[in-house]
């Protein structure tokens, strides 16, 4: 099991340093007596390669069936997954949505979905729950630590 | 300026209304921190480090640093009553701890956890007083070449004593450099990088990518089980003071706990955690019955708990006198005096002396308040164990994302802090330490322009790095910790084909 996940990380470490390398290429290496900006990364990337490329030969090395990537228990049970992709989802659309509907409206709402959606709780929670925490938050950034939040529709 | 006069200084700064303020709130956040698991002090700090930028910089580390040894406290609570670790470096502390509290001992189990650590904690701080000043003097003779070693020696040191995997902490290290170069390059002024992203020129900061690794992954990770609440230790806690018979026990455990925890709190990797296992592993050793460990022996509690807190203050050393963090905590604290514009190291003392001083005097009172805070309100702490974590975790996303956004109004800064909590719950899932990333991100910014310079001064020659005595040295522990596995290694084949052949 734990060869498999090291095949893959490894690869993508792999990518990862290729990718940096070419640009600290471009950026140029300059000299020794005068490294240039792309000689620190460029150096950084050839370690990361290589320690991939030993990690991804020793996990090959005791790999015995590639045609199995990972076990199904590897990754949470589909409730675990589906919780974690609704609070990716709801902090981008966070970050979104933010500067349209100001930072009490978007909070209440944030605060509103993940009260409700990932660990449902009874309507009068939800409410309170989002509506304290959307005005306290206001009161200590915005009134008490001077933060300038967005302000939405509602003028605040 | 002596010792004393130094410390009297350093006195009246700590003893000022908002600084006293600040410790308090310190120590109370990371007592909470320490007492609710999932959330740890790493977390916690980055958590407050917005807010901090509104305050004076002496106040903000006095701060951040109460919540540090705070959450050491707090973290022996949730180990005796819950039977699970607050925060790392306390799960030594379920070994013995919880038994004692099934025994009906969760008082003197408590009781000796907070006085060891508080004579730890003061020790280590006495310690660190004493050191500092020398190894000050020291670090004067450093120049870029013995930086770039001491920073190698140090970010080695914390992968080999990392608990996982050594190529893969490598691997997160040299991840964290290739971020640390993001931005625009100090020497040619050139952007590297930045994907056309205005605010990337700047580089990628250390808070967005602490709270994400820490904070939002933490989150993911609890998200993958159904949410439940904890099952707490339900006995009303009496007794909170240990025996006389507790004390002559215990004496000797927290004694060897507070050196062993200062000195491995001072080695880069060392730390709470390493402290507080090789503290109950000596204590287990030496005592007359060691069977008695694992069915509530008083001394594997006064032990790591004394360690854990020894270890907070030896932290301070590397990172007050030469800049370099020890731990992923550390790190962040140096993030936070480099974002005010201070640059911790050899010159900290004197051009900074209220910070220093202040900041290690600050510690002998935040010991003060967490013995009187902690004793009494254990039946508070059990109560906030109490606060379901479905209610919990939606404010911790919600400190995070506002905490990143008050640093800079930015949105790209919130979405480097997502994306890099998608990135810790990988890093996670593939078992890899998000430590040695942080380490590196924070010291890639020093350890670069030292190497830079190193091979301009040289001419490009790399034999700098070992002509000179301080960094000869350090090139060869290097050296010596490298090797030190593959020499391990031989040493036990050869005792398997010594042994085969017998």
């Amino acid at each position: 099991m734990k060869k498999h996940i090291n095949l893959i990380s490894s690869s993508a470490w792999m990518v990862v340093a290729g990718i940096f390398c070419l640009g600290g290429i471009r950026l140029g290496l300059g000299s020794y007596d005068e490294p240039g900006p792309g000689f620190f990364p460029f150096l950084m990337s050839v370690f990361l390669f290589s320690f991939s490329l030993i990690l991804f030969i020793s996990s090959l090395k005791k790999v015995k069936q590639l045609n199995v990537i990972v076990s199904s228990r590897f990754w949470p049970e589909s409730d675990g997954i589906k919780r974690i992709l609704f609070v990716v989802v709801s902090l981008f659309m966070y970050v979104f949505v933010l500067n349209y509907l100001g930072f009490v409206l978007t909070t209440f709402f944030f605060m509103f979905f993940l009260l409700r959606v990932i660990h449902p709780h009874k309507w009068i929670t939800v409410f309170l729950g989002a509506g304290l925490t959307a005005g306290l938050s206001y009161a200590i950034f915005e009134l008490w630590l001077k933060a300038h939040l967005p302000v939405g529709p509602l003028g605040f | 300026m002596d010792i004393l006069q130094q410390l009297s200084f350093g006195f009246t700064v700590a003893l000022d209304p908002i600084n006293l303020l600040l410790c308090f709130i310190g120590v109370l956040f990371g007592t909470l921190v320490g007492v609710l698991p999932g959330l740890g002090p790493a977390a916690s700090i980055s958590l407050l480090l917005p807010i901090t930028f509104k305050i004076d910089p002496v106040g903000a580390i006095i701060m951040l640093s109460g919540i540090y040894y705070g959450a050491m406290y707090g973290g022996s609570t949730t180990s005796i009553l819950v039977n699970v670790p607050g925060e790392a470096a306390s799960v030594v502390t379920t070994f013995d701890g919880y038994q004692m509290a099934r025994q009906g001992r969760a008082g003197p189990a408590l009781g000796i956890a907070a006085f060891g650590s508080f004579i730890a904690g003061t020790l280590s701080i006495v310690g660190l007083m004493l050191l500092a000043p020398p190894l000050v003097r020291i670090a004067l003779k450093f120049g870029p070449p013995e930086y770039f070693s001491l920073m190698v020696l140090g970010i080695l040191m914390v992968i080999f004593l990392t608990s996982g995997s050594i190529i893969k902490a490598l691997m997160t290290a040299t991840f964290g450099f290739l971020l640390s170069s993001v931005g625009q390059d100090i020497f040619t002024s050139k952007l590297r990088y930045t994907l056309g992203i205005f605010e990337l020129s700047d580089g990628i900061g250390v808070v967005p990518v602490v709270m994400g690794l820490f904070g939002i992954a933490e989150v993911m990770i609890n998200l993958e089980t159904k949410l439940k609440t904890q099952d707490i230790y339900k006995e009303k806690i009496s007794g909170l003071l240990p025996t006389l018979q507790d004390w002559i026990v215990s004496k000797w455990a927290i004694a060897r706990g507070s050196i062993i925890g200062f000195f491995l709190g001072i080695l880069p990797g060392g730390g709470a955690l390493i402290a507080s296992f090789v503290s109950y592993a000596i204590e287990k050793k030496v005592s007359k019955h060691p069977e008695r460990f694992g069915k509530g022996a008083i001394e594997g509690v006064a032990g790591p708990e004394s360690a854990n807190n020894a270890a907070c203050g030896g932290a301070f050393i590397p990172l007050l006198t030469l800049g370099i963090p020890a731990n992923a905590v550390m790190a962040i604290l140096l993030g936070a005096l480099m974002i005010h514009n201070i640059i911790p190291g050899p010159f900290l003392m004197a051009k900074h002396p209220d910070l220093f001083w202040g900041v290690i005097c600050s510690m002998y009172i935040g010991n003060g308040m967490l013995l009187i805070l902690n004793l009494p309100l254990i039946p508070l702490w059990v109560q906030v164990l109490k606060v379901p974590y479905p209610i919990l975790f939606p404010l911790i996303l919600l400190i995070c994302l506002v905490g990143v956004y008050t640093l800079n109004n930015s949105m790209v800064e919130m979405i480097i802090m997502i994306l890099f909590g998608i990135i810790g719950y990988l890093l996670k899932k593939f078992e890899y330490e998000a430590a040695p990333l942080i380490l590196a991100l924070v010291l890639g910014n020093m350890l670069e322009p030292s190497l830079r310079r190193s091979l301009i001064m040289s001419n490009g020659s790399f034999t700098i790095f070992f002509t000179r005595p301080i960094s000869l040295a350090f090139m060869i522990i290097t050296a010596i910790l490298l090797i030190s596995p593959l020499i391990l290694k031989a040493m036990g084949k050869r005792r398997m084909v010594v042994a085969n052949d017998d």
